[in-house]
């Protein structure tokens, strides 16, 4: 019982199976990651605060938790993170959480947002480009796409907005 | 119409001239929104707990942000094998150093031997005064040394019931079958501290302590219901045993109360050690002990 909560000293563990588990999940921890923090580096740090934790109590955790255990972790890691970042942008204090209704958004957003053929990828990169007025260098980075793939996304989301609204379904 | 620094090319001008009207709107709607980081980590379930209500309020409410981070979370991350391989190494490295070099050495043994000397130099000045009268006759007004003060200090640091949160060790706990996990014994104790009914979380968090000797959390919410009970030094005491346990998700939130429980002790030279150690790292407490500070200074 008192195993895991151990202070001191660090048991020496049989590196085959510490990096067995570590190839095993190392992925998954790294797309979580990702999606908590946003950019590559930081997500690397968590993921390798992660597999630490993981290393220091490999001998007191069931094997079976994972990659749970190890997505607590980056999950607690991250809300220090977040924790921090709003002490230090008080900005964050302002988040005026806006409420959209559905039934008054504009007919372009009841496009984007309807439309099938878009995928959400789509949808975010107009999103980005067109509303939150990005760059695409800065939209590749936020979404881990590079340009040009982000160009291609742009080019067939304004193909068939342009489509949609020379149907008259817009405008 | 507004371009982004990178400008429109032409199939943008000619898809979007018609759609000047209603892309300005759409600005106009979407200008307060979460960022994109905060929206996919509300998602995620890995925002404090302020914040993450706030959030996912919004996105409960907004199928533009929900279709955000659908986008965001449809781009499949990986770590191509180099770079799995580096993060291995690095892994393995920081495993391999010794424990002692970990949070217990870099934060807590400074400050706690620190905090240890101020004490116990303020208590030798306390004890002389106190022994002074009958060894030596009163003399001409002598400068005294005011490393302990009794008095209420001119400014004190604000007490604040914290949010409830557990170690990953108490989450991932486990016992030998059948027997309650840690986060259920702590339930009762967490909820009456949640409900400020501090006496009966102090009462029920004293045989946890025994019960799991490791485990941050009983020590940890004890010394902050004991500082709301008005008793420094059980908080003192409750608080340095949290900070042996070294674990880096408290650090800054114990050394805080420590800060707090050293000032309402009458001990502002201890606190501010504490305070100067959280003031110097980012964390939650940061700003807060950094203007505490500034207003001890200020009162000095």
């Amino acid at each position: 019982m008192v195993a895991l909560f151990r202070t001191g000293g660090t048991a020496r563990i049989h590196m085959g199976s510490f990096e067995e588990l570590y190839r095993a999940h190392v992925q998954a921890v790294f797309r979580f990651a990702m999606s908590v923090v946003g950019n590559r580096e930081t997500a690397e740090d968590l993921t390798s605060e992660a597999f630490i934790a993981l290393h220091r109590n490999l001998d007191a955790i069931d094997q079976s938790l994972l990659p749970a255990w190890l997505l607590t972790v980056v999950r607690n890691r991250a809300r220090d993170l977040w924790r921090r970042k709003a002490v230090e942008e008080r900005a964050l204090g302002d988040l005026a959480t806006s409420h959209h209704a559905a039934s008054d958004a504009p007919a372009l957003e009841r496009w984007i947002l309807d439309t099938p053929e878009l995928r959400p990828i789509h949808r975010a990169c107009l999103m980005l480009r067109y509303v939150h007025e990005m760059t695409r260098a800065e939209i590749a980075r936020k979404l881990g796409l590079s340009e040009t793939q982000v160009k291609g996304h742009l080019q067939y989301g304004l193909a068939l907005l342009r489509k949609a609204y020379k149907t008259s379904e817009m405008v | 119409m507004k371009a982004p620094a990178d400008g429109w090319d032409r199939d943008e001008r000619e898809a979007l001239g018609p759609l000047e009207d209603e892309l300005s709107a759409l600005r106009a709607r979407h200008a307060s929104d979460p960022s994109l980081e905060l929206l996919r980590a509300a998602n995620a379930d890995a925002l404090p707990p302020d914040l993450q209500a706030r959030v996912s309020e919004h996105l409960a409410d907004s199928a533009w942000s929900r279709q955000l981070v659908a986008g965001a979370n449809e781009v499949d991350h990986t770590l191509d094998a180099a770079s799995a391989d580096r993060l291995l190494a690095r892994i393995t490295r920081s495993s391999d150093e010794p424990r002692s070099w970990s949070a217990f050495h870099r934060f807590w043994r400074p400050l706690l031997a620190t905090a240890a000397a101020i004490t116990i130099v303020a208590s030798i000045v306390v004890m002389r005064r106190a022994t002074a009268p009958a060894q030596q006759a009163p003399a001409a007004a002598a400068p005294q040394t005011t490393i302990a003060r009794n008095e209420p200090p001119p400014f004190e640091l604000p007490l604040h019931r914290p949010d409830v949160r557990l170690s990953v060790a108490a989450l991932t706990w486990r016992g030998p079958s059948g027997a309650a996990s840690l986060v259920d014994d702590l339930a009762p104790a967490l909820d009456a501290f949640r409900a400020s009914d501090y006496a009966r979380a102090a009462q029920s968090l004293e045989p946890l302590e025994r019960q799991y000797p490791g485990a941050i959390e009983p020590p940890f919410y004890r010394g902050i219901s004991l500082l709301f009970l008005n008793d420094p030094a059980g908080a003192i005491d409750e608080l340095q045993k949290a900070a042996r346990l070294a674990d880096s998700t408290f650090s800054s939130d114990v050394a805080w109360y420590l800060a707090v429980a050293e000032q309402r002790a009458g001990r502002t030279a201890a606190a501010r050690v504490y305070l100067d150690a959280v003031c110097r790292t980012a964390n939650a407490h940061s700003t807060d002990a950094c203007d505490a500070l500034k207003k001890l200074d200020g009162a000095r």
